[in-house]
């Protein structure tokens, strides 16, 4: 089998020997694959890799290579199998590492290090090696072996502590909020400036990625002001000090509609089109004082008159007279009636052997001369087994049936 | 001198490289990194100062912008009024020899003045990286539309999933639009100057907030195009052995799940039955392993109640302990006090100190550690125009006066 590479990608020509699962670290590989790096993401059918196995699923139907959630962050990579627990995938692995700029793994502190795949090994194999490690919580100190997902993250890192309705319990996220930015990002803007450096100056080096201290920066300006003021922020819910009108109402059919007015020019687009509205001519309204000084009674006011509205049809008549004003998009109306999304190309639909057509997300930043993009289906489980271990590393087609029949490539 | 060991012995990755930054509250984290990472970034700010500048928290004695103060560590100010012809022949001659630009601008708001991208890349070195940042994008039929934090949520997807079933889908706290714009535009940004440093060849970088947000909804766009099912809201303790518990000295967060990592659940219902509480045996019942049963409110009412015998009479450190030693995921509840007092983040001396104004703060530590390119530590935030003679005055004399 044959795979090509789009040559003329920011991202052509490195390549990356991927250990990262779960649902942080393939998000960052899967951008460098999508700008054109051959990422090789490594596998093993002895411990999948947990969103392989949690769905959704197409159709519906379970499978390990059925998993939207898999494929969504793993689609532009090569995929390839390694049972670790044997010597000999242990010594493929090694053999690959000389042939990669990057070498990334997000497991627990040490667990690569054991295998002879930790930093000091790789570097000896690679000296010029940008050699990555996503530990949850760092890879040294008294909660090093400690394991976590997203969820525990936001509690952990304070961000569930500050996320609630106005005098209510803590809410927190509704997903696993680090997973899908802060940690993959972070990540990511590590290796680049790790390649940057190499350029200039030949050397390689070691990035750690702790996904707590990442997840903290999101804090950053909270944490100092407790620390200067020993101020801790109570939740607010939807509500604003900045801005009356402001935030999120019900609308027609079950909808909800967020609206956040700041400035008088957009008090006064919102003025005229609830024109006939008492509180739209109250001029205790004209000034932002006077709406801020007047927030409870103006919200209540406001979201009666938005809730018996189409919230699709009054965004458009908002927005035309240049007031922030938007639906609350669900998954269903972002892929099916957003036209921005659809004119901008942002979901991408490609043909997955198994699965049929997926809908993959695209990426969020379009780079006007080399713009990176999804460039093949996320593999299946081992599919360019072949290609890297007989093409790439010249493993003959009988050490590969051995090995296949003693489960290295399980 | 303390300054000796924060210089590093080897350059930093961004060295060298002039960013010229007018990003806003929506996105600046993504200069902030760039700061970090060693990038002479000049801040262009209007007569009369950042908007940016009385963001909140403030600090309590000076009312400084402490948003401000955090994103813009270690960065040089210029004001220019882009509103006069002055103003604009500054912007052009500093823009036109930068290696980054990275704006926030209103589509259109830079093209009215003569001093937008297509104006300006002509004339700059092939190498020029420019990042545009805007609500939806600089493309489009709603190019132009309006957004802050709240609506880019909305719009974007996010909102839909946090918040309780019965009540409105809430806000994440804290600008958190930012710092996932931020995060990838600035991955956007060096991937251009990557290409760039090898090429020779700078280009255009178009970040849309709303699909930045909308690339940040965990499977939510897969679960409806793969299943058909519109991910909504969910209850705070969504499952049987899912949610917050009390402890004597606040509360644990118990994620004792039998889907994702099924062993948390069942090693959770053993300890619960060698610790010999109340009830537990039943919890062996496999209807217990039941998703639909699992999140029942029955099921939840239940093992919420098993649970909450064990875990009240203990702290939520020793908690934290017991439970990760049985393999049961979990994380004690922190609020921002809570953060500086974890032992891990004290063991590998995360937080930093760094003057504001002219008290001592902590700061956060790094968002990741490299071992040849430290980031640049937090530093000083400079006053408004505080650098405007000194970096025109890098552009030649003419652009001196335009600065008088």
């Amino acid at each position: 089998m044959s795979v090509t590479f789009r040559q003329n990608l920011p991202l052509s020509g490195v390549r990356v020997l991927d250990f990262t699962w779960g649902g942080a670290g393939p998000f960052a590989t899967k951008a460098m694959a999508d700008h054109g790096a051959e990422v090789l993401k490594v596998e093993t059918a002895t411990h999948f890799d947990f969103p392989r196995t949690m769905g959704p699923y197409a159709g519906g139907i379970k499978g390990f290579n059925r998993s939207a959630y898999f494929t969504n962050r793993n689609a532009s990579k090569l995929g390839i199998t390694l049972n670790m627990k044997t010597k000999q995938a242990v010594e493929l692995a090694r053999r690959l590492v000389p042939t990669c700029d990057v070498v990334i793994n997000n497991f627990r502190a040490g667990v690569l290090e054991r295998l002879g795949l930790g930093y000091q090994d790789c570097s000896s194999l690679r000296p010029d090696v940008i050699y990555v490690s996503m530990p949850l919580q760092g890879n040294a100190g008294p909660q090093a072996g400690y394991s976590g997902v997203g969820h525990t993250l936001n509690v952990m890192a304070g961000i569930y502590g500050v996320t609630g309705y106005r005098g209510g319990p803590m809410i927190g996220p509704g997903t696993n909020y680090p997973d899908h930015s802060v940690n993959p990002g972070h990540g990511l803007v590590a290796i680049l400036a790790a390649l940057l450096h190499r350029r200039r100056t030949g050397r390689g080096q070691y990035v750690e990625v702790s996904q707590l201290e990442s997840t903290l920066c999101l804090l950053g300006p909270h944490i100092l002001a407790y620390s200067l003021d020993r101020a801790t922020p109570e939740p607010t819910g939807n509500e604003s000090d900045e801005a009356a009108p402001y935030g999120v109402f019900p609308c027609a059919e079950g909808g909800w509609f967020a609206l956040s007015v700041s400035t008088d020019a957009q008090w006064a687009g919102l003025a005229r089109v609830a024109e006939g509205q008492g509180w739209a001519s109250d001029p205790r309204h004209a000034t932002a004082s006077g709406r801020l000084g007047n927030a409870a009674a103006l919200n209540a006011a406001v979201a009666a008159w938005i809730e018996p509205q189409d919230g699709f049809t009054l965004m458009e008549r908002l927005q035309q007279a240049r007031v922030p004003a938007g639906m609350v998009q669900t998954a269903k109306d972002l892929v099916e009636r957003d036209p921005q999304l659809a004119a901008r190309g942002h979901f991408v639909s490609l043909h997955h052997a198994e699965m049929g057509p997926v809908v993959y997300n695209g990426v969020p930043y379009h780079l006007s001369d080399t713009p990176g993009t999804i460039q093949r289906s996320a593999p299946l489980l081992g599919e360019h087994n072949d290609l890297v271990f007989r093409e790439w590393l010249g493993v003959d087609q009988a050490d590969i049936a051995r090995m296949t029949a003693e489960d290295v490539f399980k | 001198m303390a300054m000796t060991s924060r210089t590093p012995l080897t350059p930093r990755p961004l060295d060298g490289v002039r960013v010229l930054d007018m990003a806003d509250r929506s996105c600046v984290y993504a200069t902030k990194m760039l700061a970090d990472m060693g990038a002479d970034v000049v801040r262009i700010e209007p007569p009369g100062g950042d908007p940016m500048r009385h963001v909140k928290p403030l600090d309590g004695a000076s009312g400084e912008s402490l948003f401000h103060v955090f994103m813009n560590t270690n960065k040089r100010s210029v004001m220019l009024d882009l509103d006069t012809p002055q103003g604009q022949a500054a912007f052009r001659r500093l823009a036109g020899a930068a290696g980054i630009v990275v704006e926030s601008c209103a589509p259109g708001y830079l093209a009215e003045r003569g001093i937008a991208y297509a104006d300006i890349a002509g004339q700059a070195p092939r190498e020029l990286v420019w990042t545009s940042i805007t609500p939806f994008g600089s493309q489009g039929p709603r190019a132009d539309w309006l957004a802050d934090d709240l609506i880019i949520q909305a719009m974007g997807g996010l909102l839909t999933l946090t918040g309780l079933p019965e009540r409105e889908p809430l806000k994440l706290f804290g600008e958190q639009s930012c710092y996932i714009t931020g995060l990838h535009a600035a991955a956007g940004t060096l991937m251009a100057h990557w290409h760039a440093v090898r090429t020779g060849r700078g280009q255009h970088v178009d970040v849309s907030a709303q699909e930045c947000i909308t690339h940040t909804l965990e499977s939510a766009i897969q679960v409806y195009t793969t299943e058909g099912i519109v991910r909504s809201r969910q209850p705070g303790r969504v499952e049987a052995g899912v949610g917050m518990f009390p402890c004597v000295d606040g509360e644990i967060f118990v994620y004792a799940n039998a889907r994702m990592i099924a062993s948390s659940w069942h090693n959770m219902v053993k300890w619960l039955k060698e610790e010999k509480i109340e009830g537990a045996e039943q919890l062996d019942d496999p209807k217990w392993v039941d998703l639909t049963f699992r999140r029942s409110a029955e099921a939840r009412r239940i093992a919420g109640e098993i649970i909450t015998k064990l875990t009240e009479t203990r702290s939520k450190y020793q908690l934290y302990d017991q439970l990760q030693q049985r393999h049961i995921l979990c994380a004690p509840m922190s609020r921002i006090g809570d953060l500086f007092n974890n032992p891990q983040l004290k063991f590998l001396n995360w937080f930093t100190d760094q003057a504001v104004g002219e008290r001592m703060a902590t700061w956060p530590g790094p968002p990741f550690r490299m071992s040849e390119t430290p980031r640049r530590p937090p530093g000083w935030v400079a006053g408004l125009g505080r650098d405007t003679e000194a970096v025109l005055g890098e552009h030649g004399p003419a652009m001196k006066e335009a600065a008088e």
